[in-house]
């Protein structure tokens, strides 16, 4: 649940972000999409972003923000406010008046989870199946799919497309993914490596669903030497805490808490809790002294913070070792 | 944005030895300090180096924003965070509770 809401959110910064550099300049969608844009940015209503999403697709149904503006609607209109219903009406009604392969793709995926939620589930095999064959799909869209398919436990759906993403986990497909972006070497090493974590950790997961023990497991060990953690420590792909939950489903406790504990602590903790949880009580009795055992493993794992100097507006430099031992938030941002 | 949603736990917990400080990744200056104006907002702003990369990604490996660590008064980072969805503020809370 808390991982879809995550994907996203991620896609309707992008869209809201990116979306507008695409278009003409006089082209009528793209006018009404910036105008849009800045209502949806001026407002911290839900509701009224939903309706803005909305009114958007009801009009301009087929545009290059047909995917964002869909993502917004199941994310707003659906997960937060909980109509999914509404969300499966709106997006469908887009759809009967999209053309364009790929905005039905974006717009049908971003339907599966209402569709789910109103018992009604869309064919997630048929919508990969649809781009398919106008043109192949490429990493992100296996990704979309594995990901969906992960989420519906349709395990055949998610090995056969984290398979088919594994083959895009190169330095040579990630360049050709974006050919105008200026990556470094190390960049572009590091983000193909993470795609064959990804692809690895759905695939191990998938197979482990099917009860292929041993092949899944020897993914997730193949997997292993090349994940990457975060700043704080925890995994930079899904790996450990699927790698996690399987060893849970088959009563390995303590080593799944090992493996669970860096995301339940320091990154996914939505997923990862949840399943350390289970190890633990499966273990103890009980989660009686669960907060204690979190607490001293916090102390455990947690990494001293690099030090950094940065200027304010007015120019005067700040660093964190003049931190005063104070207990700080450290945010990243930038304006939208 | 989600910015804002700090204002209140900042101008909360202040006096009890929280900073907060939000470094704005790509020297949108103009926009950033817009914002900032427009929100009334009152804690600590930093900006990140001519280069994006220099701080950010290389030193924090971060890969979305925003991104949030939490750090203890010793310097250690306890909480770190990916986006930020209405309801986080309330997690928050409660992680900077715990180690004030």
């Amino acid at each position: 649940m808390m991982r879809r809401t995550l994907t996203a959110l991620v896609i309707v910064a992008v869209g809201i972000g990116i979306g507008c550099a695409k278009g003409e300049p006089d082209d009528p969608a793209e006018t009404a999409y910036k105008a849009m844009r800045a209502e949806y940015s001026a407002t911290d209503d839900e509701a009224k972003k939903a309706e803005l999403a909305e009114q958007y697709l009801a009009e301009f149904p087929d545009t290059s923000h047909s995917g964002s503006m869909a993502a917004v609607v199941a994310y707003y209109r659906g997960e937060r406010l909980g109509h999914q219903q509404q969300v499966f009406d709106v997006l469908s009604a887009a759809l009967d008046q999209i053309e364009d392969p790929e905005a039905r793709f974006e717009v049908s995926m971003a339907m599966v989870p209402a569709s789910y939620e109103i018992g009604q589930p869309l064919d997630v095999a048929a919508v990969a199946g649809a781009l398919a064959a106008e043109r192949a799909l490429g990493f992100d869209e296996h990704y979309r799919v594995m990901d969906a398919a992960e989420q519906h436990q349709l395990w055949s759906l998610a090995e056969h497309h984290a398979e088919a993403a594994l083959a895009f986990a190169t330095e040579e497909a990630y360049r050709a993914d974006y050919p105008d972006r200026d990556f470094s070497d190390d960049q572009v090493a590091l983000r193909a490596r993470l795609r064959k974590v990804e692809a690895l950790a759905y695939k191990g997961w998938a197979l482990c669903n099917q009860g292929r023990d041993e092949e899944c497991f020897s993914v997730f060990e193949e997997a292993d030497p090349l994940n990457h953690s975060s700043y704080a420590g925890s995994s930079d792909t899904p790996l450990d805490r699927f790698w996690g939950q399987a060893l849970v489903d088959r009563g390995a406790y303590e080593q799944a808490m090992e493996l669970l504990i860096p995301d339940a602590l320091l990154g996914d903790r939505s997923n990862a809790l949840p399943p350390l949880k289970e190890a633990y009580v499966a273990l103890n009795g009980d989660d009686q002294g669960l907060e204690d055992y979190l607490w001293s493993e916090r102390q455990r794992i947690a990494r001293t913070v690099d030090d950094f100097t940065l200027p304010d507006y007015d120019g005067t430099q700040h660093s964190l070792s003049g931190g005063n031992g104070n207990v700080m938030l450290l945010a990243f941002w930038f304006p939208t | 944005m989600e910015l804002p949603r700090l204002q209140p736990l900042f101008e909360k917990y202040q006096d009890q030895g929280l900073d907060v400080i939000a470094v704005e990744a790509y020297r949108d200056t103009k926009r950033a300090q817009k914002f900032i104006e427009d929100k009334g907002l009152t804690y600590t702003f930093l900006e990140n180096g001519e280069d994006d990369f220099e701080v950010v990604q290389s030193l924090f490996g971060v890969r979305g924003y925003p991104t949030s660590f939490l750090i203890d008064r010793d310097g250690r980072v306890m909480y770190a965070h990916l986006g930020f969805e209405p309801g986080d503020e309330v997690t928050l809370e409660e992680e900077i509770l715990s180690l004030l």
